[in-house]
């Protein structure tokens, strides 16, 4: 990655190094930030908020000091930021300005980051392409005729375009690997746990995660380090001890094993297919392991997926009311007639068909049937993934079906939209940590990912793969050819 | 599994959505066509309270009064509010 030139180019590390030295003037490196989003965001549409005067001023409030000094991160537009929009992308949070800052915010700041601005997504995050936004669909850095993936796509667009060079997104079934693949970026979902959400609007409690975009690992490695640990307002988050990231890159993973899962690959095209046997090889190349591991269950896994994020979201969305929160429907009515009239014209088309698909497995004579059992065969996978990691130390997969598909490609069918995220949602039922790394470009010059799953909290471990393999590659940073 | 019209209003109620009436056709449709694929987990043994699911320990935070936000702050971001208080719109019959 380049250690010079435009800041969004440059390594999150590299700027805190030359912020900290005092080579690099916070002037600068806002004014970079904001020429390039203001050349590039009317194009792309990565950013639905960005103001170059907020921009300037949190530039300017941030410090020299710390392991993010200086720094510039794009925010997914479902993480609280105090006295700005945060809009989820949806009509009915359309002038929400929060009181706070998220816990993560807190932190970067902290650490010496600044928010660059909000990025879009599909609305609530529910999508996997980022047309599901109240304020219109992102483009692909690559290919501005398809879509950056979803639902973080603002996020990977911003980081894959050169614009920041890191950002947050949030990743409930794969919306921060699956954006991150189609836009030839490394994206990181921890833990369930390891990072707090306190601040970012629920969409799925169990299965939601704050991840990472960046354009290495070791950038992913050092905001990891400054977002990870417990918070006392957050009770999911776990007390496990936070190691250092960074250093658990260096040694290689000579001597490391990596499953493969029978019946998840074989049928992709030839193109992903190959792509996937030949990470396959640059893995056995740095002295991985290759063996076969069970994962009978796996096949359900967006059956599952959609069961539970659904009915969790039915739940976490019915307080988007109108009264509660959320803009209210003009006019005089009943109660009953405010709370159906706000949600009706304050939501989108997905996220009513996601709330009524959860309503649905929730209602009375359906529970046991759609819920209950989605939940047992939830405890199936996630013991058959425990099972597997007591053989292997990682288990490899395609991030995505295919390469970035064509906007409007899968508007008109929600279920093949659902079917993108089949290799990402296992890793969300289970709560273990994932990353997608770029692994090559197609014939037609998009990006393929790699999947690294591990188990819980083997971040270390995951990075250090995902590192090696970067480096292994010979093409460390994917910038798109603009 | 075919979900009808009848369906959609039932669940739509519970939900405090309305649809058009081309809208509720559209929506019987893609429920039907999603459900259809979800039915494979009707294999799967159901598990109604959960057992099946262990959750990680949680570490609550002690229970003593902390800072919170002020009141002008929070009421800021509500269509109305005054001397610490939201106001809302007046409740004109049903339920």
């Amino acid at each position: 990655m380049s250690d010079t030139g435009p800041v969004g180019a440059r390594s999150a590390a590299s700027i805190s190094r030359d912020v900290r030295r005092g080579t690099l003037a916070l002037r600068t490196l806002g004014g970079d930030v904001i020429d390039a989003v203001e050349k590039r965001n009317d194009e792309l549409r990565a950013f639905v908020h960005f103001d170059a005067g907020e921009a300037r001023a949190a530039c300017d409030a941030s410090h020299a000091e710390g392991a993010l000094a200086g720094v510039p991160i794009a925010v997914k537009d479902n993480i609280a930021t105090r006295g700005t929009l945060t809009t989820c992308a949806s009509r009915i949070l359309s002038s929400y300005r929060s009181p706070n800052d998220a816990t993560v915010i807190e932190r970067l700041a902290a650490a010496g980051a600044w928010v660059a601005g909000k990025t879009n997504l599909d609305e609530f995050a529910m999508g996997s392409s980022t047309e599901h936004s109240a304020f219109g669909p992102t483009s692909n850095p690559w290919d501005p005729t398809r879509v950056p993936g979803g639902s973080s796509g603002g996020s990977a667009a911003a980081v894959a375009a050169g614009l920041v060079p890191v950002a947050l997104g949030s990743d409930t079934g794969g919306s921060v690997r699956q954006p991150a693949a189609f836009c030839g970026v490394t994206g990181l979902k921890p833990t369930w746990g390891r990072v707090s959400r306190s601040g970012l609007v629920a969409f799925a409690s169990s299965l939601d995660q704050i991840g990472i975009f960046a354009r290495s690992a070791r950038d992913c490695a050092r905001v990891l380090g400054v977002i990870a640990g417990h918070d006392p307002r957050d009770a999911t988050t776990s007390i496990e001890p936070v190691p250092d990231y960074e250093s658990a890159l260096e040694g290689g993973i000579a001597g490391l094993s990596v499953g493969i899962v029978e019946g998840t690959w074989e049928t992709l095209d030839d193109e992903m297919r190959v792509c996937f046997e030949r990470s396959l090889t640059i893995l056995r190349d740095l002295g991985v392991t290759v063996t076969h591991v069970a994962l009978p269950s796996l096949g359900l896994s967006i059956a599952v997926y959609y069961i539970i994020a659904n009915a969790e979201a039915s739940a976490n969305l019915a307080r988007f009311d109108g009264i509660r929160y959320g803009r209210r429907a003009e006019g005089d009515h009943t109660l009953r007639e405010g709370y159906v009239r706000s949600r009706t014209e304050g939501f989108g088309d997905e996220v009513k068909r996601r709330i009524m698909l959860g309503t649905f497995a929730l209602s009375s004579g359906y529970y046991d049937e759609y819920y209950g059992r989605a939940q047992h065969a939830r405890a199936m996978i996630t013991a058959e993934l425990r099972a597997a990691f007591g053989g292997v130390d990682l288990i490899a997969m395609p991030t995505t079906p295919t390469v970035a598909f064509r906007k409007g490609e899968k508007l008109a069918d929600p279920l093949s939209m659902y079917l993108s995220d089949v290799y990402t949602a296992p890793a969300n039922l289970a709560g273990i940590p994932a990353i997608s790394v770029p692994a090559a470009l197609s014939s037609e010059g998009l990006p393929i990912g790699l999947q690294l799953l591990g188990p819980h909290f083997a971040e270390p471990l995951l990075l250090r793969a995902a590192a090696a393999f970067e480096s292994s590659l010979g093409v460390p940073v994917m910038v798109p050819p603009r | 599994m075919k979900i009808g019209i009848d369906e959609v209003r039932r669940v739509a109620a519970l939900a405090c959505l309305e649809f058009e009436a081309g809208g509720e056709a559209q929506m019987a449709e893609e429920m039907s066509r999603i459900l259809d694929y979800v039915d494979q987990i009707r294999d799967v043994p159901s598990d109604p309270d959960g057992s099946s699911l262990q959750q990680p320990p949680v570490r609550l935070r002690d229970d003593v009064a902390g800072e919170s936000l002020p009141a002008d702050v929070v009421g800021a971001s509500a269509p109305r509010f005054s001397r610490g208080h939201f106001i809302v719109p007046k409740v004109i019959g049903g339920e």
